[in-house]
């Protein structure tokens, strides 16, 4: 079955060290999937941060709601207008 | 999955978050300016409340989600239509008999009373209503040697009381009656006829299928056919006899086998090993079975040639007597019922061609009518 992470990994893995920390999906700017969180910083209705592997994302828009959260990944849903990530 | 509703304060509320997400998903998490809402699974829900009460946070509301909102009122509703059932149940079970009793002196006439029972179609799980008491009375009453009966619904039982003729110790009744025989060999130790005329007394050997009470008596030059009754208490004896002969053959396996096997397809053979067996003394074992599970019925049959030799073992008679005597005992003993009383034992040892037979007696005193 197709993966994507698997295929980008096979495809530029050798050549990048992927896979390693952490992945993040946006599908539209309405649905953010991250895979390999360390847990959350902050919660708000404008800004949701989370902890990756020596950095912190920041999630921010507006009507944001944590939809799914587990020991290591998390679906954030709302009107998403930036993702950054911070040293 | 969103089946439990929490509602925390929103003080710290990451940090208890991330002590959740450690072992738990938490669903549709949303925090606003006072409150943290979020959902969780029913299974996680118990372990989920320890971790607030450790970090000291209580929680402003809970509740089921969804359909599982009824949940909590699950128990409540089974228990209830257990209830009504129960009470459905019972009011129903009132218009059945659950038992039928047949109380009183039946010594005759219980066989009797469940023919006519059934007869009328009168069981367990019936309909009271379905019960006719005056004509069940009257079929029980036409029964011989019935004097009395009542029949009577109680409860969800039907209670059948009844009272049998009694035996008149001269003449009863008139008829053709089987005399009283013997069942076992014996000695007669006690007899006391109540009906009937004695063909034995005290100190007759008797043998299995003799007369014992004939089933009549004399009366004033007239012979009267009567239902033999008496009270006969007998010495039977139980015997067993065990031969120990000097030199014993016993056989045993020496350890070698030869099989032989063939296959067959409708009962004709294919294939047939054939080994040459060399046994002197041997047995046979044979085994067949399918040879696969495919459409044709391929047989297989195993013959298995297991090698014997007849051990020679040469008994020591005198040394071990009392064994020998022991399990003679203990042959005559599997006749002897747990309640009869032993009134003797004895054994006698008699030479024969090539080894002794012992003879083990059990004379026991028992009522045999």
């Amino acid at each position: 079955m197709f993966n994507f992470f698997n295929e980008i990994v096979s495809d530029y893995g050798l050549e990048i060290p992927l896979l390693n920390s952490f992945n993040i999906i946006n599908m539209s700017n309405n649905l953010v999937y991250i895979e390999g969180q360390n847990g959350v910083f902050s919660i708000t209705d404008t800004k949701i941060s989370v902890r990756v592997k020596n950095l912190k994302i920041n999630i921010i828009g507006s009507g944001l709601t944590i939809k799914r959260i587990t020991d290591n990944t998390i679906i954030v849903v709302g009107k998403i207008s930036q993702i950054e990530s911070v040293v | 999955m969103k089946q439990f509703k929490y509602q925390i304060p929103a003080l710290n509320t990451e940090k208890i978050i991330n002590k959740i997400i450690k072992k738990y998903q938490i669903f549709g998490l949303k925090k606003y300016q006072e409150k943290c809402i979020f959902y969780c699974n029913i299974k996680d829900k118990k372990h989920i409340q320890k971790i607030l009460n450790n970090s000291g946070i209580t929680a402003l509301n809970t509740e089921y989600n969804g359909v599982f909102k009824h949940f909590k009122n699950i128990t409540k509703i089974g228990i209830i239509a257990g209830i009504i059932i129960s009470v459905i149940l019972w009011v129903l079970s009132t218009f059945f008999i659950t038992d039928i009793l047949i109380i009183g002196n039946i010594n005759f006439t219980q066989k009797q009373i469940m023919q006519v029972l059934k007869n009328q179609n009168i069981k367990k799980w019936n309909l009271k209503s379905d019960i006719n008491i005056k004509k069940l009375e009257s079929e029980i009453l036409n029964i011989n040697y019935i004097s009395y009966v009542s029949a009577i619904l109680k409860g969800n039982a039907l209670v059948i009381n009844v009272k049998e003729q009694l035996t008149n110790s001269e003449v009863v009744q008139v008829g053709k009656y089987e005399p009283l025989v013997a069942s076992c060999d014996g000695r007669i130790t006690a007899i006391k006829v109540i009906q009937g005329t004695a063909n034995v007394k005290v100190g007759d050997i008797v043998k299995v299928g003799d007369v014992l009470v004939k089933p009549y008596i004399q009366k004033s030059n007239q012979t009267l056919s009567v239902q033999p009754l008496a009270d006969i208490v007998c010495d039977v004896w139980y015997s067993a006899r065990l031969e120990v002969k000097d030199v014993m053959y016993k056989k045993t396996k020496t350890g070698k086998y030869l099989t032989n096997y063939s296959i067959s397809l409708f009962g004709l053979d294919i294939y047939k090993s054939e080994q040459q067996i060399n046994f002197l003394d041997y047995q046979k074992d044979e085994q067949e079975g399918y040879l696969s599970n495919t459409l044709l019925p391929l047989k297989i049959k195993y013959t298995t040639y297991y090698e014997y030799i007849n051990q020679k073992i040469e008994t020591n008679f005198e040394q071990n007597k009392q064994i020998y005597i022991e399990q003679t005992r203990q042959m005559s003993l599997l006749n002897v019922k747990d309640y009869d009383i032993i009134k003797e034992e004895s054994y006698s040892i008699s030479p024969m061609q090539g080894g002794n037979v012992i003879t083990y007696t059990i004379t026991v005193n028992k009522k045999i009518f």
